[in-house]
C-alpha cells in the first residue's frame, strides 16, 4: 500500500512539472527552450496549408495571453477559438494564460516583452485604443505586430426590470432632469467609459458614473440596485434579462440583436454613426514585435479556420458573439481608422 | 426529489467518482507544494474537462478545489510554509504542535477539520444557496471595504503580542500590494523603479515563498548541526484525530468556524485566506483558554482548516444563484461550465436543477476522498520531518524554485524571492509577526479598489461615514479593536490608567 501511495505520489510530481512545464511561456532569458520537446516535432508529419513558404509549423504550445481575469468576456470566446484551433496544430496546444489587472496593460506588458517567436500571442480589445486615446497607455497596436480580428461583441445598456425607465428616451430625461445623481455602471478602462462620454455628449447631460468591475461580478451592482443604469457586453447580461431581471434599453450594434428583435440601435435612436464607432467590442490577436511574418500567417489561417467552423461558431453565438473575421492586412487597416476616431472622440469630447 | 435522486445516479457512477478521487489528488499536490495553488491547478485542467462532459467536468474541477484548499495543511503543519495562501492560519498552531512531536496529529487534525468545513459548506449550498445570495448582494463596496478594513486591523492587532509590531509589518504587507499598475484603472505605475516586470506587481506565490519558506530555510540552516526534532509517530494504517482532540467540546468551535468560512465565501472577492485568518482570530478571542493559541492547540488548527474549506461551498452559493463567481477558483469553474454550453446565472436553478444538486454531491464526495487520501497519505507526509535536514531543504528550495517559474517563468522573481526572503527573515528575528505583512498584501489592492468606488457612489469619505451600513460601524470597529488592544496589550500603560482610576 505505501508503495502504491508514494509510486502515485511521484507519477503526479512527474505530471506536475510536465503540466507546469505546457503551460510556461517562453523565457526571456531564452535558457529555458525545452530541446525534447522540439524533437518529436520535428518527426511529425506538418500538417500545414501553405505549401509555398517555409511554413511555420509549431514546435510548442502557443500561449494565448488573456488580459483580463478567467471566465470574463474576453475568456469565454478566447477559450471556444483555442479548443478548435488546439485540434488542429499537428499535437501542440494553444492555451490560454489570464493575465489580468490594470484594465488589461498587464498583461499587453507581458506579451510585449516576452520573445517574437510566435509562441505567445495577446487578445487586444478595444479598449487599448480608447485607453491610448485618453492617455492612459502610452503604446498602440504599432507596438505589436497585429494579426487578426476574430470575435465581435455587442454592447448594450440595461436597467433593472422594476426600473421606472421603460425606454432611453425616458432614462435620458431622467438624467437631463437630475444631473450627476443617477449612477451609471462601468467596468473603468473598459470600452464602455467612452459609450457613456458619447451617450452624454449628445445628449448634453451627465450621469454620476461609477466602477463595478471587470468580471461577471458587475452584474451584482445592478441587481441590488446600487446603480441605476450600466452598459456590458449582451453576453454577459442575457442570463439576467432571461430570467427577468433586467431589461435592455438599446444595443450598440449596426443592427437589431437577433435574439432581442424588441430593443432598438443606438443609430435608431438618433446617434451618428460617428459617435457609435467607439462603441463596438472588437478582439484582435497581436503578437509581440519583430514576430516571423511565417508565423503571423500560421496563427491568422488557424483563426479563419476556427471563425469558419459551424460549431465554434454555434457556441459563440450561444454566447451573444459573432465570429467575425479580418485578415492582417484588413486589420491593420482597421485598427489605424480605429485608433483615429477614438483620438478624434477624445479631442472633441474630452477637454 | 426526483431531481435529487437524478444527480446521486450520475453522481455515483464509476467514472465520475473515479474523477473526484483524481481531481482530489491532483488538487492535495498542488496545495501541498509551496508555489503551485488551486487556481494553477483548475487552470491546467480547464481544457481537460472541454472533453468530458458536465457533470464529470465539474467532478474533476471541484475535486481540486476541494483538495488544493485542504492540502496547503501539510506544508504548513510540517515545514512552517503554507502550501496556500488558504493555509496561512494553519502555520500558527500546526507547525508548534509538529514541533512537540505530534506532526501526524496535526495532519489529522487539519485534515478532519477540512472535511467537517468542507461538508458544513455543502449542506449549506444544498438548502440555503438562494436567500443567502440575496443578502450577500446587498453588500456594496462601502461594505466591503468596511470588512477588509476590520479584518486586517484585527489580525494586526491580535495575532502578535506587540499592537504596534502588527501594525507595522500590515502596512509593509499594504506597501507591497501597491507596487506596480494602480488597481482600479491602470493609469499610474507606483514603486516599479523603472523595472517592466515589477509593472504587474508582486504575485502571492513569490510572496509566500519569499516571506515563509525563504527565512524558514534560512534559520533551518542556521542549526542544522543541532538536533533537530524528529517526529516519532504511532504506526497507523489510517489517521484521526486523538481522543483528547476530538469530541463535544470542539462543536461550537467548528460551527463557529464553518459560519465565518461560508460567510466570507459567499460574498465576492474575499477569499480562503481571509477566512482562515478571521476565524483563528475569532477562536482566539472567544476560547476559554486564550493562552494555548500559538503553542500548538487543536483549536487554532480546526479554526483555521474548518474555516479554508467551508470558504469553497460558500464561494460556490453566488456563482450558483447568480452567476457571480465567488473567488478566482469559482471564476474558472463557471467559465467551465460556460464553455459546456450552460448559461450560468439566475435561471441555472430553474434550468438545471440537477446539474445543482450534482455540484452539491460532488462537493461533498470531493470532501469525502480528500478525507480520505489525506488521512491514508498521513505516515507518508509525516515522515518528511524524518528527512535530515541537509536533505529536506534543498529539496523545498527546489520546489519553491518550481512554484517560482510556474508564475512567471522568468528569472526576475528569484531576486524579488531573495529581496523578501531577507525581509522575511529580519522581521521574524526581531518578533514581527509575518500574518499581518501577508493579509495586509493580500487585501491591499481591493481595500483601495473598495474605497474608491465607495468615493464614486457616495462622493467624499465623509458621506460614506455619515452612512448607517454594515461597513461605517465595521470601520468604527477596526479603530476600537486597534485601541483596546492597544491598551489591553500594554501593561504598564494598563496599570497607570487603572491607577489614575483609583486616583480619581
Amino acid at each position: 500500500m505505501k508503495k502504491l501511495i508514494s509510486l502515485a505520489l511521484a507519477l503526479s510530481m512527474a505530471l506536475t512539472l510536465a503540466a507546469c512545464g505546457n503551460s510556461s511561456k517562453p523565457s526571456n532569458s531564452g535558457n529555458a527552450a525545452p530541446p525534447a520537446a522540439s524533437q518529436p516535432a520535428a518527426s511529425q508529419p506538418s500538417g500545414s496549408q501553405t505549401p509555398e513558404a517555409p511554413a511555420f509549423v509549431p514546435e510548442r504550445d502557443i500561449t494565448l495571453v488573456n488580459p483580463y481575469e478567467a471566465g470574463g468576456t474576453s475568456d469565454i470566446p478566447s477559450r471556444i477559438y483555442a479548443d478548435f484551433i488546439s485540434k488542429n496544430m499537428g499535437g501542440r496546444l494553444m492555451n490560454v494564460n489570464c493575465i489580468g489587472g490594470a484594465g488589461g496593460a498587464v498583461g499587453a506588458q507581458e506579451v510585449m516583452n516576452s520573445n517574437p517567436d510566435g509562441y505567445t500571442i495577446l487578445v487586444a480589445p478595444a479598449g487599448y485604443a480608447m485607453n491610448y486615446a485618453k492617455g492612459g497607455l502610452d503604446w498602440t497596436y504599432e507596438a505589436f505586430e497585429p494579426v487578426c480580428l476574430y470575435v465581435t461583441s455587442v454592447l448594450a445598456v440595461a436597467v433593472r426590470a422594476d426600473s421606472p425607465y421603460q425606454t432611453y428616451q425616458e432614462l435620458v430625461d431622467a438624467v437631463k432632469a437630475d444631473p450627476g445623481k443617477i449612477n451609471m455602471g462601468i467596468s473603468t478602462g473598459g470600452l464602455p467609459q467612452f459609450s457613456v462620454y458619447a451617450m452624454e455628449a449628445h445628449d448634453d447631460m451627465k450621469f454620476n458614473t461609477v466602477d463595478i468591475g471587470g468580471t461577471s461580478v458587475k452584474a451584482t451592482e445592478l441587481l441590488a440596485g446600487r446603480v441605476d443604469v450600466m452598459i456590458d457586453s449582451l453576453g454577459g447580461m442575457q442570463s439576467y434579462v432571461e430570467s427577468g431581471d433586467f431589461r435592455l434599453l438599446a444595443v450598440f450594434a449596426d443592427s437589431r440583436h437577433p435574439a432581442y428583435p424588441d430593443v432598438p440601435t443606438m443609430l435608431e435612436i438618433g446617434f451618428t454613426e460617428d459617435e457609435t464607432s467607439v462603441m463596438s467590442q472588437v478582439f484582435g490577436i497581436w503578437a509581440p514585435k519583430g514576430t516571423p511574418a511565417e508565423a503571423i500567417d500560421y496563427i491568422a489561417g488557424q483563426f479563419e479556420a476556427a471563425a469558419n467552423d459551424a460549431e465554434t461558431v454555434e457556441k459563440l453565438n450561444a454566447q451573444c458573439y459573432t465570429a467575425s473575421f479580418m485578415d492582417t492586412e484588413d486589420y491593420v487597416g482597421y485598427l489605424e481608422a480605429m485608433y483615429a476616431s477614438f483620438t478624434d472622440f477624445a479631442n472633441t469630447y474630452l477637454s | 426529489m426526483s431531481n435529487f435522486l437524478d444527480a446521486m445516479g450520475s453522481v455515483l457512477s464509476v467514472d465520475v467518482l473515479v474523477l473526484i478521487f483524481i481531481g482530489t489528488f491532483v488538487g492535495i499536490i498542488f496545495g501541498a507544494i509551496p508555489g503551485l495553488n488551486t487556481p494553477i491547478a483548475v487552470a491546467l485542467l480547464l481544457p481537460f474537462s472541454y472533453k468530458l462532459g458536465t457533470i464529470p467536468a465539474m467532478a474533476l474541477l471541484l475535486g481540486v478545489y476541494m483538495g488544493g484548499i485542504s492540502g496547503g495543511l501539510v506544508s504548513a503543519i510540517l515545514l512552517r510554509i503554507p502550501g496556500t495562501a488558504a493555509a496561512i492560519a494553519t502555520t500558527f498552531d500546526g507547525y508548534p504542535m509538529c514541533k512537540k512531536g505530534l506532526g501526524a496529529e496535526a495532519l489529522a487534525i487539519g485534515t478532519f477539520g477540512s472535511f467537517i468545513g468542507g461538508v458544513f459548506s455543502a449542506v449549506v449550498l444544498a438548502f440555503l444557496a438562494s436567500p443567502l445570495t440575496k443578502i450577500a448582494i446587498q453588500f456594496g463596496p462601502w461594505d466591503y471595504f468596511g470588512l477588509m478594513v476590520f479584518a486586517l486591523s484585527l489580525v494586526s492587532a491580535l495575532v502578535g503580542k506587540n499592537v504596534l509590531k502588527g501594525y507595522i509589518s500590515m502596512f509593509i504587507g499594504l506597501f507591497i500590494s501597491c507596487i506596480g499598475l494602480s488597481s482600479l484603472d491602470g493609469l499610474t505605475k507606483r514603486f516599479t523603479l523603472g523595472m517592466y516586470q515589477l509593472e504587474g506587481g508582486v504575485s502571492m506565490v513569490i510572496l509566500i515563498i519569499g516571506i515563509y519558506a525563504v527565512p524558514e530555510i534560512l534559520s533551518a540552516a542556521g542549526k542544522l548541526r543541532e538536533d533537530v526534532t524528529t517526529a516519532h509517530f504511532e504506526k497507523k494504517r489510517f489517521y484521526i484525530p486523538g481522543k483528547e482532540n476530538r469530541g463535544r467540546k470542539y462543536l461550537p468551535l467548528m460551527l463557529q468556524s464553518s459560519i465565518i468560512g461560508t460567510f466570507i465565501g459567499i460574498m465576492p472577492g474575499l477569499g480562503s485566506s481571509t477566512g482562515a485568518m478571521l476565524s483563528y482570530t475569532a477562536a482566539q478571542k472567544t476560547s476559554k483558554d486564550k493562552e494555548k493559541f500559538g503553542t500548538g492547540c487543536a483549536e487554532g488548527i480546526y479554526a483555521s482548516e474548518v474555516a479554508n474549506n467551508a470558504v469553497t461551498g460558500g464561494a460556490l452559493i453566488p456563482m450558483l444563484s447568480l452567476g457571480i463567481p465567488g473567488d478566482s477558483v469559482t471564476a474558472i469553474i463557471m467559465a467551465a461550465l460556460i464553455l459546456q454550453g450552460i448559461s450560468v446565472g439566475p435561471l441555472l436553478f430553474t434550468q438545471h436543477p440537477s446539474l445543482v444538486y450534482v455540484i452539491v454531491l460532488v462537493t461533498f464526495f470531493a470532501n469525502l476522498a480528500m478525507f480520505i487520501i489525506q488521512s491514508l497519505g498521513i505516515p507518508l507526509f509525516a515522515r518528511i520531518v524524518q528527512v535530515p535536514r541537509h536533505y529536506l531543504l534543498p529539496l523545498i528550495v527546489m520546489c519553491c524554485a518550481i512554484g517560482c517559474i510556474s508564475v512567471n517563468n522568468r528569472l526576475f522573481d528569484f531576486y524579488v524571492i531573495i529581496i523578501l526572503g531577507i525581509l522575511g527573515y529580519a522581521l521574524e528575528n526581531n518578533q514581527y509577526p509575518l500574518p499581518p505583512l501577508l493579509l495586509g498584501y493580500i487585501l491591499g489592492s481591493d481595500i483601495e479598489l473598495y474605497l474608491r468606488r465607495s468615493l464614486m457612489y457616495y462622493g467624499s469619505f465623509g458621506e460614506c461615514m455619515k452612512m448607517l451600513s454594515p461597513g461605517t460601524i465595521l470601520v468604527v470597529a477596526a479603530v476600537v479593536v486597534t485601541a483596546a488592544a492597544l491598551v489591553l496589550k500594554n501593561e504598564a500603560l494598563l496599570k497607570q490608567l487603572l491607577g489614575k482610576k483609583g486616583r480619581a
